[in-house]
């Protein structure tokens, strides 16, 4: 037995780990955020148990009634419909949408961002200098072009969405993998018999998957707002469904003269999910990253 | 470096041809055939043969495809299906319009967004800094048609201070003072977005400037915090401000379009918005293709001014 | 006379999230004029921190909470920033480890020079100029025009830390600090460095405080000398007495670390380690099942290079630089002998980084052939690169970089095993980790942990456990220890020697410190622009007939004691002749 193996090891041992999730509670933000996502999430699916009256039923004789009226806890809106249970009905379009369609550019995105990192010169330049010029260009006018071609709709917003958002995924992936793969555990990887297809998955991808995640959370916030938007627009999802972006441009009328509650309602319902998945990003930042 | 120009000049062609094509199949892949439906009621299947005749839609895709590229260029970009006037009649002054409102946008973006995120930059760590990076948060999650509306509910009818909508005072026929009166608040909504996105860049390269080896090099050697801030820190960042102003124009056109319904400004957005309904392809066609060229031109100016900037290129050194 | 610089009870704080770290813990220093004291310790000793804390140049985290700083007379503790700048530069410069870093990358060399010489000399823009190009030419820079017109990413290494030198020069400071002034630099031109410095201390009797982490620095250069560790002061004295006879054990330990030129790891036929471990030469199995072959007698190379090649392709379409294409490795021949130590050297560029991995099958030649015990690596097809993949293996330098950071260690050596099929299933790999473990000095039970929560020398052996688990005939070692710290860096070395012997090994060592390759290795290739220049036994290092660039490398070596010891060698052996 060698005298290293007799313990005469001169360096001092490891510090112990806590677990993930109690780091993740320990973040004041992320818990915040939780709560929100998870307080919008449920009212969202249990709408039809917990909204008071039927979102798209309009009252005539009750239009426009003030917060706090009887049976109306945040007042109607113009055609008299109320605006608690629209409100509680609002946000399933806009979560649904922007969670797929997040989902959707982030698996898009990994794998182009993948393919861009390790394929060779060429391909990798011709692809990643496409994305940088599809990065910037302005999203509305693909939401117009869409628009024109499938008729308003929840896809217009998720086409839209996923045209936005996978470049940005891309290029981020694409330079994280990039990075990754000058690392010599990747070379490691190779020496010690790996195909290029399992050190990408098994070694590059554990390292890059939490990046992605906490990107995703924040594209999920941001396109919360721009999908209400979009929908305030006309473009997203129609009349009469109740949609918090729709009940926006429904209420811009009435915003000056005195129901400023029909559009400001919903406008901040959309600030605090978008804030909250902001904040759940950031608190996940600590706990991935440590 | 003249060679370096040219390629991004030559790259940008095959980027303009495949823009036009797929601008080009929004017509071909819409569901509505227009004729058909606007006229349908009244016009037996030969009259509508006919004008469909006129109108080039029976022929082969290519052809459309050349003939629609050759409009743009010599028929104004074709005939509108719901207007029958020429596209380009239609199209360029609201466009004229739009461009003055993003140009306003731009500058309010680039100059309060670089100032917003130098000093959140300079005074990292404290109550300015968290409290301005409060307020930028809250600012990014605001949906923009919302604060248009308070903006104008503000301004217009709280305060007085600006008229509420339009472009122009109809009834003292204008001005450039009245003009700028009512591009501040449109512009303001407009450049939201754009404006906090260069103000958390510029607040991070501030912040990667100041801690860098170099800044500590010159504080070493006794140089004044005013000196340090204004030519040094200064030179290094302009790249990244540079860099995501292509960025910045992207949000502003889409802001632009927002902002056009909310304050009844005649720019391209309210344009296409109405044209989506009726389907009217030749001016949706003519609107997008015109925005998305001038966004390509503006990336390109701004890709060669950057390359300029940097002292790397410039020498040809790794 | 008061001293130039008093330091007393120094403290420094560093506030983290979630703890406060002590970087300096009442640290005590003087330096008088035309002295140059050096500031010794590893990583972590806060010998940079006081340095930085002198001038008032800490990072926002840490707070200075005690002690004296006095410049001449006056006390700089607490004075605000608008003061310190009147010191600044003119009263103490100051010399920054990396120079690629702390010259402005957007500006010229020149505006850098003159701006600095207009600050504190206060003279017009043309006058500026001329002392700036008369520093230029004072620290050694022939090429002044060419030189100020260029911008820090076109010059080289040693010629920006010649000219941060002249920036911290210029403005007749009576104290220089040089925090590590030439640990990233080529040993060559860091005796160069060196030299400069001193000149022009000793011309205007300047005060140098030199921190350093290399006993060699330390004897070359200074008068006086004080040990750091932990943030504390644990020896100070005259540099001669401290190094002939040190107080303290830590002293002992880092001097006794470094092996000096003239050392070798067998003298007189037996076996040597560093701080005088006890070696361990007993053969080792790691596998249950012994090894399928008898041990190899015959004379074969266990490695053979023949008219090796490399070309690199930088730029081209796509990356917006134009193309160029440049040549690491030049037709190099070599042989690897079964059983032996084999050492390459070369400063950086030569090419001896991109070799070790030609020779790792980590990177394809595009000139000449690798042989394996005989077998083209080129031409092995996919299952013969398999079976061949485990006889031999690669040591990187960096064990940050080397190990993945999100798998857990006992995993990373676990899985080749079972890949590569040394282990049949992963019971067996499990099994064999642990014993990989173990002989490399860490408990088993560490298997289960990441990376990170390890300290670098624990990291480094977690790399070699993971190429010794295979049981490879060869390992081909790319600067193993340069980044760890000293005392680390000889109990690894240790290791490395005692695993030659306990598993029947042969090396390929890569190093770019000559008398650490001179005590580990047998035999010893001298590389140089990609080509091998010579090779010689590790005895013969002092033949008068070696090539020239081995002479340069041996001149730069900075001896910790009994400097004369390297010169007495060098004349033995040419009145030899």
């Amino acid at each position: 037995m060698s005298a290293a193996a007799a313990g005469l090891v001169v360096d001092a041992p490891p510090r112990l780990r806590r677990s993930p999730l109690a780091r993740l509670v320990r973040s004041r933000e992320a818990v915040l955020g939780l709560v929100v996502i998870g307080v919008v999430v449920i009212v969202s699916v249990l709408a039809p148990l917990l909204a008071p009256q039927d979102p798209n039923a309009g009252h005539p004789d009750s239009v426009l009634a003030a917060v706090g009226s009887p049976g109306h806890l945040l007042g109607t809106d113009e055609q008299g419909r109320d605006v608690l249970s629209r409100l509680i009905y609002g946000g399933r379009a806009a979560l649904y949408v922007s969670v797929v369609s997040v989902a959707l550019a982030l698996a898009i995105g990994t794998a182009l961002g993948l393919i861009g990192a390790f394929a060779g010169r060429r391909t990798s330049g011709l692809l990643m200098r496409t994305i940088d010029l599809l990065f910037a260009f302005p999203v509305i006018l693909v939401a117009l072009s869409l628009a024109a071609v499938l008729q308003p709709g929840p896809w217009v917003l998720i086409g839209t969405v996923v045209f936005g958002a996978v470049p940005y995924v891309t290029r981020i992936v694409y330079a994280e993998a990039k990075v990754e793969r000058e690392k010599e555990y990747v070379e490691a990887a190779r020496s010690l018999g790996a195909s290029e297809a399992a050190i990408l998955a098994t070694e590059v991808l554990p390292n890059i998957v939490s990046s992605v995640v906490i990107y995703g959370t924040g594209l999920i916030g941001v396109n919360i707002v721009f999908t209400a938007s979009l929908s305030a627009l006309g473009l997203g999802v129609q009349p009469p469904d109740a949609d918090w972006g729709r009940m926006i441009s429904e209420g811009a009328k009435v915003l000056v003269t005195g129901s400023p509650g029909v559009a400001t309602f919903p406008a901040v319902a959309i600030l605090l999910v978008a804030l909250a998945f902001n904040w759940l990003g950031d608190g996940l930042r600590d706990v991935l990253n440590p | 470096m003249s060679r370096r120009i040219l390629l991004r000049l030559l790259g940008a062609i095959p980027l303009l041809f495949v823009i036009s094509l797929l601008v080009f199949f929004i017509s071909q892949a819409g569901p509505a055939d227009p004729i058909r439906d606007a006229l349908s009621q009244k016009m037996t299947a030969h009259q509508i043969a006919q004008i469909r005749n006129a109108y080039g839609l029976d022929k082969p895709v290519y052809e459309q495809y050349l003939n629609w590229v050759k409009s743009l260029f010599t028929n104004g970009g074709g005939i509108s299906l719901i207007v029958r006037s020429q596209v380009s009649g239609i199209v360029l002054p609201a466009f004229r319009n739009t461009l003055l409102l993003v140009a306003a946008a731009t500058l309010l973006a680039v100059v309060l967004g670089v100032a917003i995120g130098f000093v959140a930059g300079i005074r990292h760590g404290r109550l300015a800094d968290r409290l301005t990076m409060l307020l930028v948060q809250i600012g990014s999650n605001l949906p923009v048609y919302w604060f248009g509306l308070i903006i104008i509910w503000l301004t217009a009818v709280e305060w007085g201070w600006l008229p509420a909508g339009g472009m122009h005072d109809l009834r003292n026929g204008g001005g450039f003072g009245d003009l700028l009166l009512h591009l501040i608040a449109p512009a303001f909504a407009a450049s939201l977005v754009g404006m906090l996105i260069i103000a958390r860049f510029v607040r991070a390269a501030v912040i990667e400037s100041e801690q860098s080896d170099y800044i500590r090099t010159y504080r070493s050697q006794g140089f004044g915090q005013a000196a340090i801030l204004g030519k040094h820190v200064g030179r290094n960042i302009l790249p990244p401000i540079v860099n995501t102003t292509g960025l910045v124009i992207g949000s502003v056109i889409t802001g632009a379009v927002f902002v056009e319904v909310i304050f009844s400004w005649p720019g391209i957005g309210s344009v296409l918005l109405n044209a989506i309904p009726g389907a009217d392809y030749p001016v949706i066609q003519g609107g997008i293709l015109l925005v998305a060229v001038t966004f390509v031109v503006i990336n390109l100016v701004t890709d060669i001014v950057l390359d300029l900037l940097n002292p790397r290129l410039r020498h040809g050194g790794a | 006379m008061t001293s130039v610089l008093t330091v007393e009870g120094l403290s420094v704080e560093f506030a983290l999230p979630g703890a406060v770290v002590e970087a300096v813990r009442g640290v005590d220093l003087r330096i008088d004029r035309g002295e140059v004291l050096a500031l010794v310790g590893e990583s972590g000793s806060g010998k940079s921190v006081t340095a930085a804390a002198i001038l008032g140049l800490l990072p926002r985290a840490a707070r200075v909470i005690g002690g004296s700083v006095r410049f001449g007379d006056t006390e700089l503790f607490g004075l605000r920033d608008r003061q310190l700048n009147v010191f600044r530069g003119s009263g103490i410069g100051m010399i920054f480890q990396n120079p690629v870093t702390s010259l402005d990358p957007s500006f010229v060399v020149g505006s850098q020079l003159r701006d600095t010489a207009r600050l504190h000399l206060g003279l017009s823009r043309t006058d500026a100029l001329d002392v700036a190009r008369t520093w230029l030419q004072r620290v050694g820079i022939a090429d002044h025009d060419r030189v100020l017109r260029s911008y820090p990413h076109e010059l080289s290494g040693g010629m920006r830390q010649r000219i941060m030198i002249a920036l911290a020069s210029l403005s007749g400071p009576e104290l220089l600090i040089a925090d590590e002034p030439t640990t990233a630099l080529d040993a060559t031109i860091q005796k160069q460095i060196l030299n400069l410095l001193l000149e022009l201390g000793g011309e205007t009797r300047t005060a140098i405080l030199l921190i350093t982490h290399d006993f060699g620095v330390v004897s070359h250069t200074s008068s006086r000398v004080a040990v750091m560790r932990h943030g504390a002061i644990v020896e100070v004295g005259e540099t001669a007495q401290v190094l002939e006879a040190p107080a303290h054990d830590y002293t002992r330990t880092l001097i006794e670390s470094v092996p000096e030129v003239g050392q070798r790891h067998v003298q007189g036929g037996r076996e040597r380690r560093l701080l005088g471990a006890a070696p361990a030469t007993q053969r080792v199995q790691l596998a249950a099942r012994p090894a399928g072959d008898a041990p190899r007698t015959d004379d074969a190379p266990i490695l053979a290079l023949r008219d090796v090649s490399k070309e690199f392709v930088l730029g081209g379409l796509g990356t917006g630089r134009g193309k160029s294409v440049v040549r690491a490795v030049d037709g190099v021949s070599l042989e690897l002998r079964r059983g032996e130590i084999f050492g390459l050297i070369g400063e950086s560029g030569s090419g001896k980084s991109t070799l070790a991995r030609l020779s790792g099958a980590l990177l394809a030649p595009t000139g000449g052939a690798v042989a394996f015990d005989g077998v083209d690596l080129a031409g092995a097809d996919a299952e013969a690169t398999r079976a061949l993949r485990r006889r031999f293996q690669y040591v990187f330098q960096d064990a940050t970089t080397a190990l993945n950071p999100r798998i857990k260690v006992g995993d990373q050596i676990a899985r080749p095993l079972v890949r590569l099929g040394k282990a049949a299933n992963r019971k067996e790999a499990a099994e064999l980790t642990r014993r990989a473990l173990e002989l490399v000095g860490l408990h088993a039970g560490y298997a289960d942990r990441y990376p990170r929560e390890f300290s670098g020398g624990q990291r480094q052996r977690v790399v070699i456990a993971r190429a010794v688990a295979l049981e490879p005939e060869l390992l081909v070692l790319d600067e193993p220890t340069s980044a760890l710290d000293v005392s680390t860096q000889a109990t690894i070395l240790n290791l490395l020697l005692d695993l030659k012997h306990e598993l029947n090994l042969t090396y390929l060592f890569i190093g770019h410190n000559l008398a650490i390759v001179e005590f580990v290795c047998d035999r010893v290739g001298v590389m140089q622009d990609g080509s091998l220049l010579e090779t010689f036994s590790a005895d013969e290092l002092f033949e008068p007939d070696r090539h020239p660039a081995t002479r340069a490398l041996l001149d730069s070596v900075l001896p910790i004691r009994a400097r004369s010891r390297v010169e007495e060698e060098m004349n033995t052996a040419e009145a030899a002749l």
